[in-house]
């Protein structure tokens, strides 16, 4: 096969649309495609650790059967014959579907999540699942019971979490895009730390239809990809109203962009826009001053694209990590009570003498790694008589006043900036030992998930750090189910800073 | 406000003790040994802690609790039989099956019982 033309970028470095370029063009089919994404995937992953799973002989049946379609003039699509990964908690019903707990290790989900099932019905090939923390409670894929994942722009740092492998697999250009799950900043702050742009729809968008729940009242699927009209792209086709999520927004609501959005989404309109840029976190001595820098530097890039920047106030983003450490741990408490031994997971194995409820506590203990244990722990105990009260009820109305803060801000402007985390990514092992230390790394992001509201991390600079140059994310907070408007307005500072 | 977002929580709770951490365990069906529970323990007294804060920030709010109006609806379902997956769609994922034509999912006997899997 033939190179790629001079002015556009290696194969392995271009995004989704670019590729589909390729095989519309017939330069590359998609078994090229697949065998250079397998290719880079067993190359990169002993170093990196972002596959759990590697679907061989399952992509390249995909891939040819693509190459069918097309060359039948029955392609199905712009995704058709396009590889990429899914995060290892949305259930897929070929391989395993292990939600990087050992408790999970041979499960084989039945079905596949209704957000695969769209991307595979639109022609994608999945060339794997990836890795993240357990059950998707982390910041940095270190809870994973297949070992951490490795930041691909410095391997001695964390990638982020918790679609840590997502993030890892699209920053080391081994696809273009793949899915992750976003409950406090799970697709954001891995896509800043690995240089993706990483999507949360808004809460409903998507259906969450076989995604593993961690926290039912959060959870939320999404994109991390190379650019930004691929983000658009693969929401445009993972979105809709699925009767199988009773939270799955109806099919009134607006779709999230122009169906399958050949382009970037459009940055035209009557009125320039209002950017509101919260007061207390410009400038403030908890970010690196590389964040600030970028921070500012976006702003000026919003005003020198005509729009309007006005500081606003937020509530603090502490009393968020509070309440969303309080409401996520009790939903988790709950939801991972079906994990036993007995109707989910690996069972322990504790002689024939034992009763039922020793063998719940053995399964589960020896299932779950320590921090889903520790979660599950403190739901529990916010939830338990004589404490639900002081913690989990204080919780829900900090939640709302939350919601309310943010609807008024939306209602003035056009959408939110702030960073996506306080720093570049951290090295392996810093924050294992602290587990409130980690939790303080989604002070940016959990607001977002409380308010239920769509936003989108964009790489916008980099910091340099040990001769190694780390990229910084910046994030764009949009109104409720109006993510064109956020994606085209998140292009305008992608473009103008980089 | 002030500057909001420095990484440097202050714990104001009382940590709570090896007792009652045995007892959440109990609650959560998890059976952690010593060392874990002595971990347990630090961790959640810390995050305890930390969460404090909340009830200042919550009384300092007028608004009231009811979810405000554009929010999620939980939408349910017709209560009524809809299609399901096919019994051969399981058993081709179980671990074990039995019975006449392996029809039938293998299960672990019940604690208690040492007969064997039964189909």
């Amino acid at each position: 096969m033939s190179a790629a033309p001079p002015d556009m970028p290696p194969a392995n470095a271009m995004d989704l649309h670019d590729r589909a370029a390729l095989l519309a063009s017939g330069e590359r089919s998609s078994e090229d495609l697949t065998r250079d994404a397998l290719a880079a995937a067993d190359r990169l992953n002993p170093a990196l650790n972002a596959f759990i799973e590697i679907h061989h002989d399952a992509a390249i049946d995909q891939a040819r059967a693509s190459d069918q379609r097309r060359s039948n003039g029955r392609s199905l699509g712009p995704l058709d014959g396009l590889p990429i990964a899914l995060k290892d908690n949305i259930c897929l019903a070929h391989g395993r579907t292990t939600c990087a707990s050992r408790f999970l290790e041979s499960y084989r989900s039945p079905y596949t999540a209704t957000a695969a099932q769209r991307l595979i019905d639109a022609g994608i090939v999945v060339v794997g699942k990836t890795n993240m923390d357990e059950f998707a409670m982390g910041s940095s894929t270190e809870n994973s019971a297949f070992g951490p994942t490795r930041n691909p722009h410095d391997p001695s740092r964390v990638p982020g979490g918790s679609s840590g492998g997502s993030a890892a697999a699209v920053g080391a250009n081994i696809v273009a895009a793949a899915l992750g799950s976003d409950t406090g900043g799970s697709i954001r702050q891995p896509a800043a730390f690995c240089g993706c742009v990483g999507l949360k729809p808004t809460y409903g968008r998507v259906s969450r239809w076989g995604l593993v729940a961690y926290a039912s009242s959060l959870d939320q699927i999404g994109p991390i990809t190379r650019s930004l009209r691929d983000a658009a792209l693969l929401l445009s086709v993972i979105a809709g109203h699925d009767p199988l999520d009773s939270t799955s927004a109806p099919a009134s609501v607006a779709p999230p962009c122009p169906s399958h959005a050949p382009s970037a989404p459009s940055t035209s309109r009557p009125e320039p826009p209002t950017i509101g840029l919260p007061r207390a976190i410009r400038n403030s001595t908890g970010n690196h001053p590389a964040v600030n820098a970028a921070l500012e530097s976006a702003a000026h890039a919003f005003e020198s694209a005509g729009a309007r920047i006005v500081e606003i106030d937020l509530p603090d983003g502490r009393d968020a990590i509070a309440a969303y450490y309080i409401i996520a741990c009790a939903e988790a408490s709950s939801n991972l009570a079906r994990f036993d031994g007995v109707r989910y997971g690996r069972r322990a194995d504790i002689g024939p003498s034992a009763d039922l409820e020793a063998l719940y506590r053995r399964s589960r203990t020896e299932g779950f790694g320590p921090e889903v244990q520790r979660r599950i722990m403190l739901g529990t105990h916010v939830l338990s008589a004589g404490y639900a009260d002081r913690y989990y009820h204080t919780a829900q109305r900090a939640r709302e006043f939350i919601r309310r803060a943010f609807q008024a801000a939306l209602h003035t402007c056009n959408a939110i900036l702030m960073p996506a985390t306080p720093g570049p990514a951290f090295r392996l092992a810093e924050k294992t030992t602290d587990p409130l230390a980690l939790y303080l790394e989604d002070v940016y992001t959990v607001s977002v998930n409380l308010a239920g509201l769509p936003a989108v991390s964009v790489p916008v600079a980099s910091a340099q750090i040990d001769g190694k140059s780390l990229p910084i994310g910046m994030q764009l907070v949009g109104r409720p189910f109006d993510e064109h408007d956020l994606l085209a307005l998140a292009s305008t500072v992608m473009l103008r800073t980089r | 406000m002030s500057d909001a977002h420095d990484q440097n929580p202050t714990p104001t709770a009382e940590p709570l003790s090896i007792e009652h951490v045995r007892k959440i365990a109990r609650l959560a069906m998890l059976d952690p040994g010593p060392a874990e529970l002595e971990s347990a323990r630090t961790g959640l007294s810390a995050v305890l802690g930390y969460v404090q804060r909340l009830q200042a920030a919550v009384a300092s709010d007028d608004s009231p609790a009811a979810p405000v109006e554009g929010g999620p609806v939980n939408a349910l379902r017709n209560d009524a039989p809809g299609p399901t997956l096919s019994r051969d769609v399981f058993l081709k994922i179980a671990p074990d099956t039995g019975g006449p034509d392996g029809a039938y999912l293998r299960i672990p006997s019940p604690p208690g019982h040492d007969e064997g899997a039964s189909a």
